[in-house]
């Protein structure tokens, strides 16, 4: 062989070595290169693990510190199809053990087509022990915290509830999500052969949710929700509200709504029940409203209490001719008389006298149309008129509480304002979230000490002595209004049959204490608010002022003794 | 004359010889330095054993806190799952409209008449 040929060789296998070792280094430099993050990832994958920690769902107590949301644990019922072996048998034994459709479950552990099934999420802990002890092949359990509202319908359309995913869907659960449900934690756990964790590599721990505590008193809100189903099985309303407010706090005591329904199982619950009606909807309010027209006139110093008008039983106001609710002959009146005996020709006259920019002026005061600000989600403003779309017939019945829609919790926050010597104070239904200190609530006059000092001597008068006599409770001074309004007709106009009754009263009427008022749509059999409603207050706040710090003392003795006495 | 002497014609006398002095020889020189080696390395070997060890003692201390951390982690579940359920059973028992409907079924617990209430209304002190 010459050395040409060698050289040759030598030369050949030196480029295949060459070749090889650029090819190696190419394929080196792709895998850690190119490739190495989704290999690493795959890698880290097989060894270690990334887990949430969920964090506990704060607590809802009232104000005496009952709960009324709780997360309790519950077991998560999932199964693996591909690993069933006898999904006949095994769906059967499910089934039995969770209370669930056996064709449903025997559907699921069938379809081979996931790798995943939930058979039951969030299932009872104790038949899912029962379960997992029989060790079915291709099931498996885990833990959970699930909603439970231990005190069922008490304050449900107020609480709203959380869903299966432990996040709030509706009422205070939803608008308070953020601070009840805190913060999931992280671990990135590093796992042997077998899966068994052996290090707990990054860790974040979780921060639990804050737990909540409401102005809500358990008592008094289970009390009102009693009387407001008794209502509406009396009258055979389609619905009833009620709302306790303390005056002095704007610190809600009860929301009530009948028909209620148990949180527990909101799912088969019809929506419509489910609403918070003295928050979100709106009604016309009626003679309640005429508060509203005799504080602006008394106000602008218009009239006095004793000012005295003649009425006629009926006025003519553009196009329309409104008329008092019971006929009777022209009559002279006092102010005071205007609003104990509703006269609407009387309210209608003092808001002539008062005009109409200044007494859209006076409902903006009073918070009519505007949000109360009431840390509940989904509050409605009400549907007021602005003044350029007033006609002619405006000032004949907006001030008599037709014509404008108002919020129960608008109505009640007005009232709360007179009986707290003139001054609003926003209604709010949290007293604090975690260990935070309260806020004080917004607060601000709309009447002079005097004037409030008046009206609540006229709204005494109305119950001594006017449409309200049936929301007296012995031993109390109690002052308020009655107010009955038609609803609107789909049709146009006012229906004939169908109509809201209401009342609103202030107890104790010398030093109030609370603020209540009752609302029932569509009674049948009657329509007056102070027949169908005042009773609804009365029993409310004689229970009330019972429970209320052991007591609140009358401050009416006589008539105490006089019922005491009428009492065989 | 000739005398007997056994002497050999003198010869320069040799030199005294000087004695080779006796030189350490390597091997026996070179011993001590190869157990001084074996010894420090024995003591490596055994530092690094025991280093070993110690590493694999501490490895398995920690899999054995991690193991008896999980272990804890799900008894703090089971307790947290039951002061829960503990909690839940309380808020149901402890409604007062609930009481209230007990105290009226089993010992008939009236509610007291407003109208028939009397307040004492304590004198204020004499001063």
């Amino acid at each position: 062989m010459s050395a040409k040929a060698s050289n040759r060789r030598i030369r050949l296998l030196l480029g295949v070595f060459v070749l090889a070792f650029g090819l190696t280094f190419l394929r080196a430099a792709w895998l850690q290169g190119v490739r190495a993050a989704s290999f690493g990832r795959l890698a880290s994958s097989q060894h270690s693990e990334d887990v949430v920690i969920p964090a506990a769902r704060g607590t809802i107590y009232d104000r005496t510190g009952l709960q009324l949301a709780i997360g309790e644990q519950a077991q998560t019922v999932y199964a693996d199809p591909r690993q069933v072996t006898d999904p006949k048998t095994e769906s059967t034994t499910i089934a039995q053990a969770l209370k669930l459709d056996p064709n449903q479950v025997y559907q699921e552990l069938t379809d081979r087509t996931h790798g995943f099934v939930y058979v039951k999420r969030k299932a009872d802990p104790a038949q899912a022990a029962k379960l997992e002890k029989r060790g079915l092949p291709g099931l498996g359990f885990y833990a959970e915290e699930r909603r439970f509202y231990p005190q069922f319908s008490l304050a449900s359309q107020l609480i709203g509830y959380a869903g299966v995913d432990n996040h709030g869907l509706a009422g205070l659960e939803l608008s308070l999500d953020k601070q009840l449900a805190g913060r999931p934690g992280r671990e990135r756990i590093v796992k042997d052969a077998s899966g068994q964790a052996i290090d707990t590599v990054v860790s974040q721990p979780e921060r639990d949710g804050s737990d909540v505590y409401l102005t809500l008193d358990h008592t008094i809100q289970a009390n009102a929700q009693t009387v407001l189903r008794d209502t509406v099985a009396k009258w055979h309303a389609k619905s009833a509200t009620a709302i306790v407010l303390d005056p002095a706090t704007g610190a809600v005591r009860a929301m009530a709504t009948a028909p209620g329904f148990d949180a527990n199982s909101y799912p088969q619950v019809w929506r419509v029940l489910q609403r918070n009606r003295a928050v979100t909807d709106t009604y016309e309010p009626g003679s309640t409203f005429k508060l509203v027209t005799v504080a602006g006139a008394l106000s602008e110093r218009l009239v006095s209490p004793s000012t005295t008008f003649t009425l006629p039983y009926y006025i003519h106001v553009a196009d329309r001719t409104i008329h008092d609710a019971e006929p009777r002959g022209t009559e002279t009146m006092s102010v005071s008389q205007i609003l104990s005996r509703s006269s609407n020709v009387g309210a209608i006259t003092l808001a002539e006298k008062l005009s109409q920019h200044r007494l859209v002026q006076w409902i903006s005061r009073f918070g009519f149309g505007h949000l109360t600000g009431i840390d509940f989600p989904g509050e409605s403003p009400g549907i007021v008129l602005p003044e350029d779309k007033w006609s002619g017939s405006s000032i004949g019945n907006i001030p008599i509480g037709q014509g404008i829609a108002v919020t129960p919790i608008q109505m009640a926050s007005a009232y709360a304002a007179i009986a707290n010597r003139g001054v609003w104070v926003r209604p709010h239904l949290v007293e604090r979230i975690g260990a935070s200190a309260s806020t004080r609530p917004t607060r601000r006059r709309i009447v002079s000490p005097w004037v409030a000092s008046e009206l609540m001597a006229m709204l005494k008068n109305v119950v001594a002595e006017g449409t309200g006599t049936l929301a007296a409770v012995p031993g109390y001074q109690v002052a308020g209004k009655t107010g009955t309004a038609a609803k609107p007709d789909p049709q146009g106009g006012y229906s004939d049959t169908r109509y809201v009754a209401s009342f609103v009263g202030v107890v104790p009427a010398s030093r109030p204490r609370l603020v209540i008022l009752v609302s029932v749509d569509e009674p049948r059999g009657a329509i007056w608010g102070g027949v169908v409603a005042a009773p609804a207050f009365a029993e409310i706040a004689k229970f009330d002022l019972q429970y209320l710090d052991g007591g609140v003392p009358p401050d009416a003795p006589t008539t105490a003794t006089a019922s005491a006495t009428a009492t065989p | 004359m000739a005398s007997w002497s056994d002497a050999a014609p003198s010869l320069p006398s040799p030199q005294p010889r000087s004695r080779p002095r006796s030189r350490p020889r390597p091997a026996p020189r070179r011993r001590p330095q190869a157990r001084r080696g074996v010894a420090g390395g024995v003591v490596w070997i055994a530092i690094v054993a025991v280093l070993l060890a110690g590493v694999v003692a501490l490895n398995v201390a920690v899999l054995r806190l991690n193991v008896q951390l999980d272990k804890l982690d799900t008894q703090r579940a089971h307790l947290r799952a039951e002061k829960q359920a503990l909690a839940s059973q309380l808020a149901m028992t402890a409604a007062s409209p609930r009481i209230q409907l007990q105290a009226q079924k089993q010992f008939g617990l009236v509610p007291a008449n407003p109208a028939e209430t009397t307040y004492v209304r304590l004198r204020p002190r004499s001063r």
